[in-house]
Formats: C-alpha cells, sequence, structure tokens
C-alpha cells in the first residue's frame, strides 16, 4: 500500500504564487479560497536582512485533529495516509476549522470545510499534485514513501528536514528541507 | 398590568420574528450573512448557543439543590426554574442548527457517529439531557413527585456530563492554547451555577413581586439565591483571577496572546466593563453593600451578572480565534484576526432569548407553577413512612 508524502525545499521557492494558482485551477477555487498558501518570513537587521517563503498547506498528518474531532466522520483518513472530507456527511460544524493548528481549511459555498485533497482524484493516475507540477523551480516532491525507489525517499534519504510545529504531535505528512 | 404584559408579549414576539428573519437570511445565504471568516469560523451564535444551553444547566443545577443536596428550600423554584431551562435550551438548539452550514446532515451524527469527537458525546449527552429535563418538567406539571424527584436526581447528573464535555468541547482543541485543556469544563460548570442563579434572582423578584409563593415555610427564597449568586461569582472571580495570571505567565504562544486580546486588545472593553465589571464587581457590591441582601439588590446584582455573563461567553469563544496560529515560527500574519457579528447573527441570538423568554411567559400565565407546601409535605410523609416500614 502506498502512503503519499510531500517534501517541500522551501529555499527554492521564489514565491511566484503559481502553486496557488494551479491549485485554484484545478479545483475551480474562485479567487479568494485557496487550498495553500506562502507565508513569508524576514529576518536579520537592516542591511543583513533575508526573507524566507515557506509553503503551507494541509499536513495530511496521521493524527489528524480535524479527523479526530469530526462528530460525522466526514473527515476521514485514507489507508495511503491521504485527509479528505466526504461533504455528503458534513455538518458544516467547523469544528475540525477550529481543531486545525495550521489554518489550512476554507468554507466554500456549500458550506464545506475544504482543503487540500493532495490532488487524490488525479495522482491515482500517476500524475502529480497541481502544486507540485507547476512549480518551475521544482520546490514540491510528491510520492509514495514506502517505495524506496521513489524520487520522495531518495530525497528523504539524502537531506534533513523538519515538520511544522510538531509539538502538537500530529505527525504531519509534510516534510520540510533543512538549510 | 394586563396592558404592560402584552406590551412585553407584543416587544418580545417583534424581536422573535426578526431573529427568524436573519435565520431565514443565513439559511439561505450561508456564510456570506456572517460575520465569521475562514481564521475566526466560530462566532456568536457558538458563544449564543454556549449562553443558552449553560443557562438551561445552571437552572438545573439550581433546582437540584433541593433533589440532590438537600436543600428543601429551593424545592420553591423547581418548577420555574426545569420550564425555563427546557425553553433556553430549545432556544439554544434554534440558534445553533442556523450556525451549522448543513444542518440536514445531522442525521450523520446517528449513522456515522465518531466516538473520538466531544461533539458527537455533546450531541448524545444534550439529547439524553433533553429528554430527561423533559420527562422531569412532564412530571412536575402533573404533580407526580416521585417520578419528578428521580427524574430531578436523573437530570442533575446529565446536566453535569452535558455541560462539562460542552466546556470540554473546547477543552480538547490542540491548535488554540486560550481553550486547550480541563479548565474550559470546570470553567463552564462554575459559570452555570452563576447563570442559573442569576437567572433565578431576577425571576423571583417579578414572583414575588405580583403576589405568587416565593417562599419555603414562610422563609423568602430571595435570600438564599442571594447567598447561592454570590457564591458562585465569589469561585468564578477566583477562576478569572487564575486563568489571567496563567495566561500572561510565561508568555506560552497561543495562550498568552489570547490573554493580552482580552486585556489590552481587542476584546479589552468586554473584558473590562462586561466580564469583570459587570458579572464580577457590580454584583458583589450590591449584594454586600451595607443594609443586606433585598430582593431588589439581588434583582438588579442577577440583571447585571446576566449582561457580564452574555460577554463572558463571546469572549471566550472569540479569545480562542482572534489569535494568529503562528504556524510558521517567525511570521507574524497580523496582530489579531478580526470578527464582527452581522445584524443576521445578532438578530438570530436575540430573536432566540425572546423566543425563551416569550414561551416562558406564556406558561407562566397559564400554568400554575406556584410551589404548593401540602403537596410536597405529604411526599415527605409518604417517604419517611416508606422508610420506617423499611
Amino acid at each position: 500500500m502506498a502512503h503519499y508524502a510531500m517534501l517541500i525545499d522551501a529555499a527554492r521557492c521564489t514565491g511566484c504564487g503559481a502553486c496557488r494558482i494551479a491549485c485554484q485551477m484545478q479545483h475551480q477555487l474562485p479567487p479568494d479560497k485557496y487550498f495553500n498558501r506562502l507565508e513569508f518570513r524576514e529576518s536579520g537587521t537592516y542591511p543583513n536582512v533575508k526573507m524566507e517563503i515557506i509553503p503551507v498547506q494541509c499536513m495530511h498528518c496521521d493524527n489528524a485533529p480535524c479527523q479526530q474531532v469530526c462528530p460525522t466522520k466526514a473527515t476521514y483518513k485514507r489507508s495511503d495516509g491521504i485527509v479528505l472530507v466526504d461533504p455528503n456527511k458534513c455538518i458544516g460544524c467547523k469544528y475540525c476549522m477550529t481543531a486545525c493548528p495550521y489554518d489550512v481549511r476554507t468554507l466554500n459555498d456549500d458550506n464545506i470545510p475544504e482543503k487540500c485533497s493532495f490532488c487524490v482524484d488525479y495522482i491515482v493516475n500517476g500524475e502529480e499534485p497541481a502544486c507540485a507540477s507547476t512549480c518551475m523551480c521544482g520546490v514540491r516532491t510528491f510520492g509514495d514513501v514506502d517505495d524506496p525507489n521513489s524520487e520522495i525517499s531518495k530525497k528523504l534519504a539524502k537531506v534533513s528536514v523538519y515538520q511544522l510545529i510538531p509539538e502538537k504531535g500530529t505527525r504531519p505528512r509534510i516534510y520540510y528541507v533543512k538549510k | 398590568m394586563k396592558n404592560t404584559k402584552l406590551i412585553i408579549y407584543a416587544i418580545l414576539a417583534v424581536i422573535a420574528i426578526i431573529g427568524a428573519i436573519g435565520a431565514v437570511n443565513i439559511f439561505i445565504n450561508g456564510e456570506h450573512a456572517m460575520g465569521t471568516s475562514d481564521r475566526v469560523p466560530w462566532g456568536i451564535l457558538i458563544s449564543g448557543y454556549v449562553l443558552l444551553a449553560v443557562f438551561c444547566s445552571g437552572l438545573c443545577f439550581m433546582s437540584s439543590l433541593s433533589s440532590v443536596f438537600g436543600l428543601k428550600q429551593f424545592e420553591v423554584v423547581t418548577k420555574r426554574a426545569i420550564l425555563f431551562a427546557v425553553t433556553t435550551l430549545m432556544c439554544g438548539f434554534y440558534v445553533l442548527v442556523f450556525e451549522l452550514g448543513n444542518p440536514f446532515n445531522l442525521i450523520y451524527i446517528a449513522l456515522s457517529p465518531n466516538l473520538h469527537s466531544l461533539m458527537f458525546w455533546m450531541g448524545l449527552l444534550y439529547g439524553i439531557y433533553t429528554v430527561i429535563l423533559i420527562l422531569e418538567l412532564f412530571n412536575i406539571l402533573r404533580n407526580s413527585h416521585k417520578w419528578a424527584h428521580m427524574f430531578g436526581i436523573a437530570a442533575f447528573f446529565a446536566a453535569v456530563a452535558a455541560n462539562s464535555n460542552l466546556g470540554a468541547l473546547f477543552g480538547g482543541i490542540i491548535a488554540r492554547p486560550f481553550w486547550t485543556g480541563p479548565f474550559s469544563a470546570i470553567y463552564i460548570l462554575a459559570t452555570a451555577f452563576m447563570s442559573g442563579a442569576a437567572i433565578l434572582a431576577i425571576m423571583f423578584y417579578f414572583v414575588e413581586k405580583q403576589g405568587k409563593v416565593a417562599s419555603y415555610k414562610g422563609k423568602p427564597i430571595m435570600p438564599a439565591i442571594g447567598r447561592t449568586l454570590s457564591i458562585a461569582i465569589f469561585a468564578v472571580a477566583v477562576m478569572t483571577v487564575w486563568r489571567v495570571v496563567s495566561g500572561m505567565y510565561g508568555g506560552m504562544p497561543g495562550n498568552y496572546d489570547a490573554m493580552m486580546g482580552l486585556l489590552t486588545g481587542p476584546l479589552a472593553l468586554n473584558f473590562w466593563i462586561f466580564e469583570i465589571g459587570l458579572a464580577i464587581v457590580l454584583p458583589l457590591i450590591i449584594l454586600y453593600l451595607p443594609g443586606g441582601m433585598s430582593s431588589q439588590r439581588i434583582m438588579m446584582a442577577g440583571s447585571s451578572t446576566v449582561v457580564g455573563i452574555f460577554m463572558m461567553r463571546f469572549d471566550f469563544v472569540v479569545a480562542g480565534q482572534i489569535a494568529p496560529l503562528n504556524v510558521v515560527p517567525g511570521v507574524t500574519e497580523t496582530l489579531y484576526h478580526s470578527y464582527n457579528p452581522s445584524w443576521s447573527e445578532w438578530s438570530l441570538l436575540f430573536g432566540g432569548i425572546a423566543l425563551a423568554i416569550l414561551v416562558y411567559m406564556i406558561a407562566e400565565d397559564k400554568l400554575d407553577l406556584d410551589y404548593k407546601e401540602e403537596a410536597n409535605h405529604e411526599k415527605e410523609s409518604i417517604s419517611a413512612k416508606a422508610s420506617v416500614e423499611a
């Protein structure tokens, strides 16, 4: 069984926003709704300053708070690690939105708190999520971490990684390359 | 007198109708008709539901003081407390249903329950509690004392379970340190006692004023309500002090930001004027001024507390969300997220409150809610005889 994850090399990001637009196109989202975002971190003191860009999206956590709090199991985790939302079961209580430590849920016009699905309908055909395939700098590497020959497994074996807010115990499936 | 009552009925009915219009607007336009956002997903309707549900639990606790804790003089309040508890709970559900984005999918709480979810338990526990409360009311109104007493005890435990679970629903959210932990559950329980006593202080002032039964064996109930209110306020005051101190201590990310949002930030006015001033300080001053606890003073203290509690609920729900989550260390997205309730939210909430009061007032008019000393003495002698025989 595949176990999907994503490796993000934030140092390569130019902040062009193509990942966000590709995602919006893929999922037919209005301009003010998005499943991924870029966080800009400034550091240093003038004139020695720098800016880092960190892409953030649903972490598809192994211990997903949104899945645990959902009263109807509308949010569920597949055996391949992808966390999805079943709109037919969602009561629109927005508990998942308050419970997500990464602030990645967005409410659609049908009152469903949507989020990144790792483009689940496309990856079954061997395609990559839109955010990964569109990136000109190859910031995102998506794949099966259970397959030792996958690109992500090879990269993960070579680089040192970190995760966002690991102290919450969510065990996210998105890894960031340490500089 | 009759004209005054009709005017009050009319005002409450108009507020309830405006509330219904707000409800329809929210039902048709969803989130667009509300002030909530992706960053602050829970607004005044959630705090309104908490307000009404906790009023209900508080009233149930007050009526249980006689059936569970043996404070016999509180038998006087049972009928009215349970009746108003039922109406506030129903109106709380009314407000909550319109806050939900897809209320028709509520059936999946039964068909596809997630036992890990505290919201599932909230649904289950409040469902059980509602049934018990209605059965208690039914038996109270048909003067079936034995069953009413039994359901009264059951309602107390159901209220403790449902109410503390409601607090735990917030406490279980690890993403929001302002809520996280067991404090939320205990805090909601303590404020429930305060809410119940405050409501009874207002209710029994008018009962007494109308010349109805507001005494137990010739002893007025108002001073007992006043003392209970002061104890509850004192308990909440102590909890508030330690919540503030622990929020500021160590500067814990999330908790500290939310606490500063309350103390000096966008919620400061609500916190100091309503939560501290009207809910805690003013009622204690009114109650303990020289001259003793007169009914009028107790009513004024209760009214001040109720207004303060309204904002206390708002602060509790909103403060947990306005502080940014700081997903990426070192990135300050904004100082505080903003939330301004829309007219539809305000009207639905006030409509729900007005509806609860209106239904109660009509029931007060139509039903005999006065405490019957002979009937209860009969009950006491029956139970005493039964224990002697045993």
